[in-house]
């Protein structure tokens, strides 16, 4: 029929438009893929006046002649706090330095210097320490700083759960005069002055504290005597700090800063190629692609930020030595390290938990190897042959997740099943400190580098950061008499001791030392701390 | 009308209610003792016997679901359980963030989808129509977070016209609002697209040619008028499913909104804070569809009577759900 | 909808058999779904699963070459292998759901559509009660209570999908309940199950049976949002949507990460929508445009 004809026609007509259609809008999105596609390593670098085009700010672009007095620092985790003493978290550290002093502060070549106290003395017993203050400090709320903000610090300090490494060997303290303090301890401890640097015993303003009420953490105001105070934090967004102008050291050269949380590195990767923020944490993956820009100058240095793969030594079957070991041997470090951290560029295996360099390391033990045949075999004698299910729990971050699923297949191998379970940084403290976990990752930052601090605090029974639970006292001892030794050669040797019987037993497998891997603006004058901390009042403008 | 528009103004109180049953009851079935999660493994009886007591863990079902339910008329949802606060202050902090992307998304999506789906079918079989409906079809089989991802990757990454996330200028609202606009839009359009056609078919738009009526008259005099109402339906059953696009494309672009906290607080297992969260988008999704049955009321009130019938029939363009 | 009666059954589907093969874009997306199915189905025979989940860490992050079609992720696992078993869980869980939501919802929206009265209004407003939470809040609040695994990927899908799916269904059988040729049936003295399962069913089929291809399109994007956001899979399984979360980290220096599992993504879910639409235009022609 005609009128079928038409409307066959017509259906052939439209059916070629809309393949002709089709394949324009395919063309199109695969033009759009591909030009994203087209990979390698690669990339466009920027130049000055595309730097210019997108900073947000468009001040800066004015002030290219004028020094800079303002700061934009880009910060990869939210702080949980910025209340010193109650701080549990590296973020906070970073902020904290900054707004608040202690008695004493460490140097990135771990020297003590006096910081609020002028001078002290160490009575003979070594259980006594008189601090002798400055006079000429006041808080940002403009309280003039005594004894006695020293002491209501510590008293702080000793409720809180994180600090209890530093506070438990306290005994007591003594406001002897307006300027004058004195600290008691319990035992002799040989690392005791690095205890007084520590974040945790930082001092805080009592009046400040109890006008804040429960909201101090998140608004400090006023409580500080560091080299910035505290101006606002917009959760989820910045922490804005502005100079002391009347810091006793004399006013900082950087008058305003601005913490921007970025917690994604790509996105800081280029927040700071694009000079929207001048110092960013770049990940260990984006090192190739700003090694070649002529703005920015990358700096790396090997930090006290040490991961390690816990298990929990009450739950079975992790309470046998043997079947830690076990997976000691089931794992490459080197591989590990490539899969967390992208290898050597992002940090140094951990052979023994502490960091190389300092007090007490010992450089005859040597990494656990990968042996998958040794593995099966100690299973074997511990009574797993057969293998069982477990589950690994990791915090967010990406390092650990991916260490995570690196060490379920490599416990695969060994015929353990594991699953993988994601959780909150802060609820998966909770669950560990409550014992509910099996093999967990996490990590620890010390303010020094020394035996103590690494091995105390993680291994003896009772301490803070025993997560591991491990209780063992043989060790126990020995770690008490290295604290308190004196004699340096006898507590070398007590350390070798110590550190070969946890090689032994591995409460713990250690993984890696992480490099701290900071991109910053070729003006700024800053270098990287071990300590993974921003000390503000050291970083100028060139220029 | 009076009658119409407070009956239909009631009608969400139950409905409303029905949601909170709805959560509360699901969230209720998680496995697990709720003292023990706020106490931990090393709990003694006695410490979980007192939190039941505090919490009123043991009460019956009915009991607990109406002390929450007097609580919440009060405006107090409870206190999280990661870390006290309470949690409608963290809700009505992040929601601002994400009600402002559904808008923008909503309005640029309509913007670009009712014009084109219209002059599609005004001009059908043109190359104009087949392009548009092929591209409406691919997007609309494209998730929103990969789309998210690769304006990332083009325009954030290579190109660096813009942030790839954060949110603080207005040039950061662009990837995300994009993201979410064009799924959107692609499913506008061919609704639009389709009533329009349909609308074009009917007997009256037939007479009015007939009666000599200029084209262009008729199709946006008459024809419109009749075809905008159910896409407007549409675009507000619609929100639901942006909403929910919008809480996993904050993920992407790593903004500080209600998916942010909705996730977070499934993960950390933070029960009040779920539940506030969930309870107060699918208010806010109520009260807008509350508003679209009003305005289309107001604008046709002949339309009422039939209102069950049409609503039907808008719902065959529901299938953008994700 | 078609005003056939059920004795000519024979000639409509040849009917709609000869409208669909003449539709060059329905019968290229069928095509491509055959090739889709097929390649899920068998999978090991064209790779080992083991491919998909063995690390290979010295060899990561590689871009596509001839040894890995489609590359190596940041664990040196071949995405060429994960894409393939990923297309099995996405096809796994779109089936799956989209059948336990028509089992819900068709047995719902039949009872409501074809009863009609209080039975309606009850089901109606249950309905309403659920359309009103966002789906991916309503699979996100079940997953948050159920815990993730792939069972309970589709069971919290699947009741997101229930209320849309009921809607559609309860319209498809008012309109049929409606026509003429039910009418007659009833004033035969036809009782109601006989009138349901002879007359509604085998007409309703149809429209279901679109929407379901939808659906299943719909369900497969949901899966991968859910797993995107973490509450779907559970490492090592290889599923797009982790895929893509994973790919995130690395978009700069592995960009064909990123775009690989979202492509697999819109063929399938595209294929699934054409299909229906083809489905649509075979089954009534005047619905075309």
């Amino acid at each position: 029929m005609k009128k079928g004809n038409i409307i066959e026609h017509m259906e052939e007509y439209k059916m070629s438009k809309r393949v002709l259609s089709c394949l324009l809008s395919i063309l199109l999105i695969i033009s759009m893929l591909l030009s994203a596609c087209t990979s390698g390593a690669k990339e466009q670098t920027t130049s000055g006046g595309n730097t210019d085009k997108v900073t947000a700010d468009s001040e800066n672009s004015e002030a290219a002649s004028a020094k800079r007095t303002d700061l934009r620092f880009a910060l990869d985790q939210e702080p949980a706090t910025l209340d010193p003493n109650f701080m549990g978290d590296g973020a906070g550290f970073m902020v904290a330095v900054n707004i608040y002093a202690g008695l004493v502060y460490i140097t990135d070549d771990f020297q003590i210097q006096p910081d609020l106290a002028k001078e002290w003395e160490i009575s003979a017993d070594r259980l006594e320490y008189t601090f002798h203050l400055r006079d000429d400090v006041t808080f940002h709320n403009g309280e003039h700083f005594t004894a006695a903000d020293v002491k209501y610090s510590y008293e702080r300090a000793m409720e809180s759960p994180y600090a209890g490494m530093v506070t438990s060997n306290m005994k007591s303290m003594e406001a002897v005069d307006d300027y004058t303090i004195k600290i008691t301890l319990n035992v002799p401890n040989a690392a005791a002055l690095d205890c007084f640097g520590s974040t945790f015993l930082r001092i805080v303003n009592q009046k400040a504290v109890e006008e804040a009420g429960e909201k101090f953490g998140y608004n400090p105001l006023g409580a500080g005597t560091g080299p910035f105070k505290f101006v606002s934090w917009t959760t989820g967004e910045s922490i804005v700090l502005t100079a002391n102008e009347d810091y006793y050291k004399g006013a900082p050269s950087i008058k305003d800063v601005t913490f921007k949380i970025i917690t994604d590195y790509n996105t800081a990767t280029i927040a700071v190629e694009t000079g929207e923020v001048d110092i960013a944490r770049i990940g260990y993956a984006n090192l190739e692609s700003v090694q070649d820009n002529k703005d920015l100058v990358i700096e790396s240095v090997a930090s006290m930020v040490y991961d390690y793969i816990g298990f929990n030594t009450t739950k079975a079957p992790f309470d046998n030595p043997k079947v830690r070991q076990a997976i000691a041997y089931s794992v490459d470090k080197n591989e590990l390290l490539q899969v967390a951290i992208n290898g050597e560029t992002g940090g140094v295996n951990a052979v023994i938990p502490m960091p190389k360099g300092g007090f007490g390391y010992n450089y005859d033990i040597e990494l656990y190897p990968k042996n998958i045949e040794k593995a099966k075999q100690l299973l074997l004698e511990a009574g797993y042959a057969e293998g069982f299910t477990c589950t690994i729990y990791t915090p967010e971050s990406n390092e650990r997740k991916n260490s995570a699923q690196y060490i379920q297949y490599c416990l695969a191998e060994i015929g353990i099943t594991a699953q993988i379970e994601v959780m909150q940084q802060a609820a998966l403290l909770e669950l560990i400190k409550k014992g509910g976990t099996e093999i967990f990752l996490m990590g620890y930052n010390a303010a020094s580098a020394d035996a103590d601090w690494y091995l105390f605090n993680n291994y003896r029974t009772g301490q803070t950061y025993n997560y591991t639970q491990y209780s063992n006292p043989k060790l126990d001892a020995m770690l008490d008499q290295a604290r308190e030794e004196g004699d340096n050669d006898k507590r070398l040797a007590l350390y070798q001791e110590i550190t070969v019987l946890l090689h032994e037993e591995l409460p713990d497998i250690p993984s890696f030392f992480r490099n701290w891997i900071c991109a910053h603006n070729k003006d700024l004058e800053y270098k990287v701390s071990p300590f993974v901390r921003n000390v503000l009042y050291d970083i100028h403008w060139k220029n | 009308m009076h009658r119409y528009v407070l009956k239909r103004v009631l009608m969400v109180i139950p409905i409303v209610l029905g949601v909170t049953l709805l959560v509360y009851f699901i969230m209720d079935l998680t496995p697990g003792n709720p003292a023990m999660m706020i106490l931990g493994d090393a709990a003694t009886q006695e410490d979980i016997d007192r939190v039941n007591e505090e919490y009123g863990f043991n009460k019956p079902f009915i009991e607990r679901y109406v002390s929450y339910m007097t609580d919440a008329l009060q405006g107090n949802f409870g206190k999280s359980y990661v870390n006290g606060r309470p949690v409608m202050v963290e809700v009505l902090a992040k929601f601002p963030l994400t009600l402002s992307l559904a808008f923008f998304g909503v309005f640029f999506a309509s913007l670009i989808g009712v014009p084109l789906g219209i002059q599609s079918a005004v001009k059908q079989y043109s190359l104009f129509d087949s392009v548009s409906v092929v591209t409406a079809m691919l997007l609309s089989a494209v998730p929103a977070f990969w789309l998210g991802m690769i304006f990332i990757l083009l325009f954030a990454l290579r190109l660096r016209w813009l942030p790839p996330s954060g949110i603080e200028t207005w040039r950061h609202y662009i990837l995300p609002v994009a993201t979410v606009t064009f799924p959107q839009a692609a499913s506008i359009l061919r609704f639009s697209r389709s009533t329009m056609l349909e609308t074009i078919r009917q007997d009256y738009i037939r007479t009015a040619r007939a009666k000599g009526a200029k084209e262009s008259v008729v199709i946006y005099k008459h024809a419109l008028k009749n075809a905008l109402l159910p896409i407007i339906t549409v675009i507000g059953v619609q929100f639901g499913g942006l909403l929910g696009g919008i809480v996993i494309v904050e993920s992407v672009f790593s903004l500080p909104g209600m998916g942010q906290l909705a996730i977070t607080a499934i993960r950390m297992k933070d029960v009040p804070q779920i539940m506030a969260a969930i309870i107060f988008l699918s208010f806010v999704f109520c009260l807008i569809m509350l508003v679209v049955d009003l305005l289309y009321a107001f604008v046709d009130p002949r339309i009422r009577s039939i209102y069950s019938v049409k609503r039907e029939r808008s719902s065959h363009a529901n299938k953008k759900m994700f | 909808m078609p005003i056939r009666k059920c004795f000519k059954s024979n000639s409509m589907m040849a009917d709609v058999f000869r409208r669909f093969l003449k539709n060059k874009l329905a019968l290229i997306s069928l095509m491509i779904l055959c090739v889709i199915v097929l390649s899920a189905v068998f999978a090991n025979l064209i790779v080992p699963y083991n491919k998909a989940i063995s690390q290979d860490i010295v060899n990561k992050l590689q871009p596509p070459s001839m040894q890995h079609w489609f590359g190596t992720d940041q664990f040196g696992r071949d995405v060429f292998a994960r894409i393939l078993y990923g297309t099995r869980i996405s096809l796994l869980i779109g089936v799956c759901t989209t059948a336990g939501a028509l089992l819900i919802s068709g047995f719902l929206g039949s009872v409501a559509g074809y009863y009609g009265g209080r039975v309606d209004n009850i089901i109606m407003r249950l309905m309403d009660v659920l359309m009103c939470i966002p789906a991916i809040l309503l699979a996100m609040t079940v997953i948050a209570t159920l815990g993730q695994s792939i069972q309970n990927m589709i069971i919290a899908i699947g009741i997101s999908q229930i209320s849309g799916f009921c809607r559609i269904i309860r319209s498809v059988i008012l309109n049929l309940k409606g026509m003429d040729f039910i009418e007659a049936a009833k004033s035969c003295g036809a009782r109601d199950g006989r009138i349901i399962l002879t007359h509604i069913i085998p007409n309703a089929i149809g429209p279901i049976i679109v929407q379901c291809s939808m659906n299943i399109a719909v369900s497969i994007i949901g899966a991968a949002s859910l797993s995107f956001i973490g509450l779907g899979v559970s490492p090592p399984t290889p599923e797009w949507g982790i895929m893509l979360s994973e790919a995130k980290d690395h978009m700069r220096t592995a960009p064909y990460l990123s775009t690989i599992p979202g492509i697999a993504i819109v063929v399938t879910a595209l294929s699934f929508n054409l299909l229906g639409d083809g489905l649509r235009d075979a089954l009534d022609p005047r619905l075309k445009d």
